[in-house]
């Protein structure tokens, strides 16, 4: 039988023992992404005509900066025609220029859609330029103030397909290192434009900030 | 099935006059009986276990001494030494018995032997018992074994050579083994034996891999010899017709790549050992045995072969072979490890194992007769629940898969605890409120257990586990692992150095969901927030130091009373250490984590509102802790940067509203 | 997530495939045929390979010395591989082991399933020669201890034994044990195995690449009208068939 062989100290694999993608083997970018993390606030549903926005919760329950992977719910709250919260479980892509840039390149979004979106965020402005060419690939965002990602919710955690909402599309977000905020676009061909998702960092009633984490082996 | 007193007697008569015959004097009479014996044994353990137990193999063995050098021996050595072969093959038994009767040393003289028959035989026979783990080591620094070795090598007889292959690749066990070999051009002449038969191939190619398994600098001598050929006609062999041989290569390969991946980059390579070795699945006995864990090997801990193996439908094979029915226990243990590297980084694997339908399959091998088996399950479901979307669905928190692996915490055997252990540390990090069902089935109980075992590694994974279960979890369930755990335990778990961190990060969990979890630690004189303040100030361990300050950041969100207990442990003076706080000692550290850590903390402390708010801000300031909050305003890491900003903005509006 | 806003129906497109096939003339066949060049000595090979794994001995003897080709194993050899699986086709299974055992006593050590199989064989002849108190003991001192060690084995040995169960075997569901494709079965088994034990595959190639003109023929038909082989033994080009 053949057997694992130990890596020798002269050469490049890489030494991580167990491979897991744990949530919390390299430091969060920013602690308040960090899984465990709430945010609370509103997604703007509106048509021109009137303002509806419903109440939203987001969780982060998983983080792998190495493969560029946060994971999380969001809980959708006085939904019209729903009578109860909504969850849903999406995954999200940190546009780190490594394991994705700012070109979606699936999901029914153009380059015309992603830098429409992406240049609704005012912090995107200063990185234009460098997108338009190659989705921004050359860019050193590991300092940069603002967090890109995209979140696409995977499935409902907590009611049926035919709860009357969709999830085809996805959110262009922005997460704000310095204040904890984040703000993101709705997109889906087939659903009302630009539904702004704002959200600001909760500590949920506490007497300040809380952390825990947790480790897959 | 009934039978006969007649025929069990003939059948127990027929050894003892057997033995009678290979004891006579006269030589036709032994040889009949050598062939007899022969053909008895051969292929047939029970039989070859029988004559041990009578004590036959002393008998062959003086057989064979006792034909050497008079006429007409040679018929007797070839029967008799055919016969050694097969009583060391595949039974320990029989090697041991053929090594204590002192066979080794005739078969050595009578490799000498000018019959060709006879050396073929002997050579075969010696083969087998160098096959045998029971062998003696073989001792490559003595000169004259070296000397042996090398004409064994040298030898026209393809036996022999074989012979001689099989003696490295028993004895060639360290670096030492390796070089001396090396530098005896040993790697050359099994190069050169590679273009021999299909036998002495294999051999050589077995005795290659044991020369170079992790040793760089016998792995770049072989790749240097004749400009590289010998890594290429290596190459070559991976693509043999005969699948032993493809297999051999591929294994020899691998072992090159995981000690120097350069030798392994071309993704065209890559791409065809990863086909070979699929291919190679579909074989029966060994070869197909082993192919999985060649697989596991490959692409364990490099995601590049994980991705391209991934590409090449391995996983739908993988799984296929799974499905079906009677897997000898080996290669369901390989296939399971094999599934497990697939799965262990990448989340596209993970889903298409979920999509493919063999969890259960999986699940229901836990239950295995063996324990490799249980293991390999293990290993495999623990990759596989790293998945965290899986996790959030709540996906394997049910008692089909719980109740299994708890039952396994209670395993005789160490390494299938630890294994069951990390897959429900992975489980037990449910989103999906259904946490009540493993404190249901017992598995707290046995957590707690096992935080108190004698196996340090037990212990340490128990604890993991523990903190695992209690992040986000509602107050019932922690109030549940707490009584079972009690305080002095968690107490002496903070203490334990090995296992603190997990400690601390259990700590650290509990306290997440505000005053009411705050308030679990405080009972008992606040024994266990003592006791984190102590580990913290006293700590070396750069992820203690983590663990605790996080920790105390979070009783910090607690009430007056417990911001209170916090600014005293943080605040006092280190024990032998210098007489500044250990706050400021983490925000001058070169450690990002520890200072946002520490940072928190006073953001906790300072929070606004609190009535004790502003002798809090008074205290810290007074002990130089907002004078080195400043100077980090321009912290390089962004996040200590600005939680620098929030702290300091905190200060300045207190004082602004007095 | 969001509300439904548009619901747009996207009627999938079928798509037409061409249907057309292409037609190639003898001429032209023939011509690319002629531009294929294959060695003399490759079709040598293919020959002796052939008359060597179908034990030949002798007229792979005249053909080594007419054509200059070398088997890539000992001629001598044939003919003890020949003996063993003689010995098997004419149920002489004992006889068939100690030939194999006097060859090389490594292979019936390091293959279970052979060795298995052989010894079913041997319970096969006892049951056909209606020795059935030997068959049973037989059963029970050799084979029964294979099948505890591996379950297929088991099984199939269950199917044995039950021939001893039927008054007519030649009318019972495991009849077929006792046809002359059971000894074949074992026989090429046997053959197998020792071409193995001489680094040799346990195949000719000529009927593998007869087969393979076969199959490649085939997935030609969906696409081309050629000149096809039809009668493999004479091998002649038919003409296309007019589209």
């Amino acid at each position: 039988m053949p057997v694992r062989i130990a890596e020798s100290s002269s050469c490049s694999t890489p030494s991580q023992g167990s491979g897991a993608n744990s949530g919390d083997t390299l430091p969060p970018a920013c602690t308040l992404l960090s899984v465990g993390q709430a945010f609370s606030g509103s997604q703007n549903v509106s048509s021109l005509q009137k303002d509806e926005a419903w109440k939203v919760n987001v969780r982060i329950q998983g983080c792998d900066l190495d493969h560029g992977y946060l994971c999380g719910t969001m809980e959708a709250l006085n939904v019209p025609f729903a009578d109860t919260p909504v969850v849903t479980f999406w995954e999200g892509e940190i546009v780190d220029t490594k394991n994705y840039t700012f070109f979606t390149g699936k999901w029914e979004a153009t380059i015309e859609d992603d830098i429409r979106h992406w240049s609704k965020f005012p912090s995107f402005s200063p990185l234009l330029n460098e997108v338009k060419d190659d989705g921004g690939r050359s860019l050193n965002l590991s300092n940069y103030p603002y967090i890109f990602m995209r979140w696409k919710e995977q499935y409902f955690v907590n009611v049926g397909v035919d709860c009357g909402l969709t999830i085809a599309g996805f959110y262009y977000v922005c997460f704000s290192v310095s204040d904890g905020s984040i703000d993101g676009f709705y997109y889906d061909p087939n659903s009302s434009p630009f539904q702004k998702l704002e959200l600001k960092s909760t500590n949920e009633g506490k007497s300040g900030f809380s952390f825990s984490s947790y480790q897959l082996q | 099935m009934p039978s006969t007193a007649a025929a069990a007697a003939a059948a127990s008569s027929q050894p003892d006059d057997l033995i009678r015959r290979l004891r006579s004097s006269d030589g036709a009479v032994k040889l009949k009986a050598l062939r007899e014996l022969k053909n008895q044994i051969i292929g047939n353990r029970t039989k070859k276990l029988s004559y041990i137990k009578l004590g036959t193999v002393p008998d062959v063995v003086g057989v064979l001494a006792s034909s050497v050098g008079i006429d007409s021996g040679s018929a007797l050595i070839v029967e008799s030494a055919a016969i050694i072969g097969s009583f060391a093959c595949g039974v320990d038994a029989g090697a041991k018995a053929v090594l204590e009767a002192g066979a080794f040393p005739h078969l050595f003289r009578i490799l000498s032997n000018p019959n060709e028959k006879v050396v073929d035989t002997t050579a075969r026979s010696l083969r087998m018992i160098f096959q045998s783990r029971l062998a003696p080591k073989y001792d490559f620094s003595k000169n004259e074994n070296r000397d042996c070795l090398i004409s064994l090598l040298n030898s026209d007889n393809e036996n022999v050579t074989g012979l001689g292959a099989s003696i490295i690749t028993h004895s060639c066990k360290t670096v030492t083994d390796q070089k001396i070999l090396s530098g005896a051009g040993v790697l050359r002449m099994l190069i050169t034996l590679l273009n021999g038969s299909l036998y002495q191939r294999e051999a050589c190619l077995e005795a290659l891999t044991a020369m170079l398994s992790s040793n760089s600098e016998v792995i770049s001598n072989f790749v240097d010899l004749d400009n590289g050929r010998a890594l290429s006609s290596l190459i070559n062999l991976i693509e043999d017709k005969s699948p032993r041989t493809r297999l051999l290569a591929s294994t020899c390969l691998i072992v090159i790549g995981r000690t120097c991946s350069s030798y392994l980059q071309g993704i065209e390579l890559k791409n065809k050992l990863i086909l070979i070795l699929i291919e190679l699945l579909e074989e029966p006995d060994r070869v197909g045995d082993e192919v999985p864990f060649a697989v596991a090997n490959l692409i364990a801990d490099r995601e590049d072969l994980q991705r391209l193996a991934f590409e090449a439908n391995t996983l739908d094979k993988l799984c296929d072979f799974l499905q079906r029915e009677t897997l000898r226990p080996k290669r369901f243990e390989g296939l399971l490890l094999a599934i497990a590297e697939l799965c262990s980084r990448l989340e596209s694997c993970r889903s298409k194992f979920f999509s493919l339908k063999v969890l259960n399959l999986v699940t229901d091998s836990l239950k295995h007769d063996s324990a490799d088996v249980q293991t390999a399950a293990c290993i495999c479901l623990r990759n596989v629940t790293r998945s965290v979307k899986k996790l959030s669905a709540g996906h394997f928190m049910n008692e089909m898969v719980v109740d299994p692996l708890i039952q396994l915490l209670q395993d005789s055997s160490t390494s299938v605890q630890v294994a069951a252990l990390s897959v429900i540390s992975n489980i037990v990090v449910d989103f999906a409120n259904r946490k009540s069902i493993f404190l249901r089935c017992g598995g707290v109980k046995e957590l707690v257990r096992l935080s108190q075992s004698m196996d340090p590694t037990l212990r340490l994974n128990a604890v993991l586990a523990l903190k695992n279960f209690v992040f986000l979890a509602d107050n019932s369930s922690k109030e549940c692992v707490l009584a079972e755990l009690t305080v002095s335990t968690l107490v002496s778990l903070i203490c334990e150095p090995k296992v603190q961190e997990q400690a601390l990060a259990f700590v650290r969990n509990i306290l997440e969901s505000g005053i009411n979890s705050v308030e679990h630690v405080f009972t008992e004189d606040g024994i266990i927030v003592n006791a984190i303040g102590k580990q913290v100030r006293n700590a070396l361990d750069l992820n203690v130091c983590i663990e605790g300050i996080y920790a105390l950041g979070n009783v910090a969100t607690g009430n007056e009373l417990h911001k209170e207990a916090v600014m005293s442990q943080i605040l006092e003076p280190q024990v032998n250490g210098p007489s500044q706080s250990v706050l400021i000692k983490f925000l001058q550290g070169n450690n990002s984590q520890l200072r946002v850590g520490a940072i928190w903390c006073i953001i906790n402390l300072t929070y606004p509102d609190g009535p004790g708010t502003s002798s809090r801000i008074a205290k810290l300031r007074d002990a130089g802790v907002i004078c080195q909050l400043k100077k980090l305003a321009d912290d390089p890491c962004l996040d200590a940067k600005f939680r620098v900003k929030t702290a300091l903005l905190q200060c300045v509006n207190n004082s602004c509203a007095k | 997530m969001s509300l439904f806003w548009i619901v747009l129906g996207q009627p999938g497109r079928l798509q037409e495939m061409a249907t057309s096939k292409k037609l190639i003339t003898r001429e032209e066949w023939e011509k690319k045929l002629n531009d294929v060049k294959i060695r003399k000595e490759d079709m040598n090979k293919l020959v002796m390979d052939f008359l060597v794994m179908e034990g030949y001995v002798e007229a792979a003897e005249k053909f080594r010395v007419e054509s200059g080709t070398e088997p890539d194993i000992d001629l001598a050899t044939i003919t003890d591989r020949m003996a063993a699986k003689k010995a098997v086709q004419c149920g002489n299974v004992e006889d068939a082991i100690e030939k194999v055992n006097d060859f090389n006593p490594e292979i019936l050590d390091t293959n279970p399933q052979l060795f298995f199989h052989l010894q079913q064989q041997r319970l096969i002849e006892l049951i056909r020669d209606g020795k059935v108190e030997e068959a049973l003991e037989f059963a029970q001192e050799e084979l029964a201890p294979r099948g505890e060690e591996n379950q297929s084995f088991l099984e199939e040995l269950e199917r044995t034994v039950a021939l001893l169960a039927f008054e007519d075997v030649s009318n019972c569901p495991v009849g077929d044990l006792l046809d002359m494709s059971q000894r074949l079965k074992t026989a090429s088994e046997v053959d197998a195995a020792i071409l193995a034990s001489q680094s040799h595959e346990k195949d000719p190639k000529l009927p593998s690449l007869l087969k393979m003109l076969i199959w490649a023929q085939s997935q030609l038909d969906e696409k081309a009208a050629y000149p096809r082989i039809n009668n493999l033994s004479t091998a002649t080009l038919e003409d296309p068939r007019d589209l």
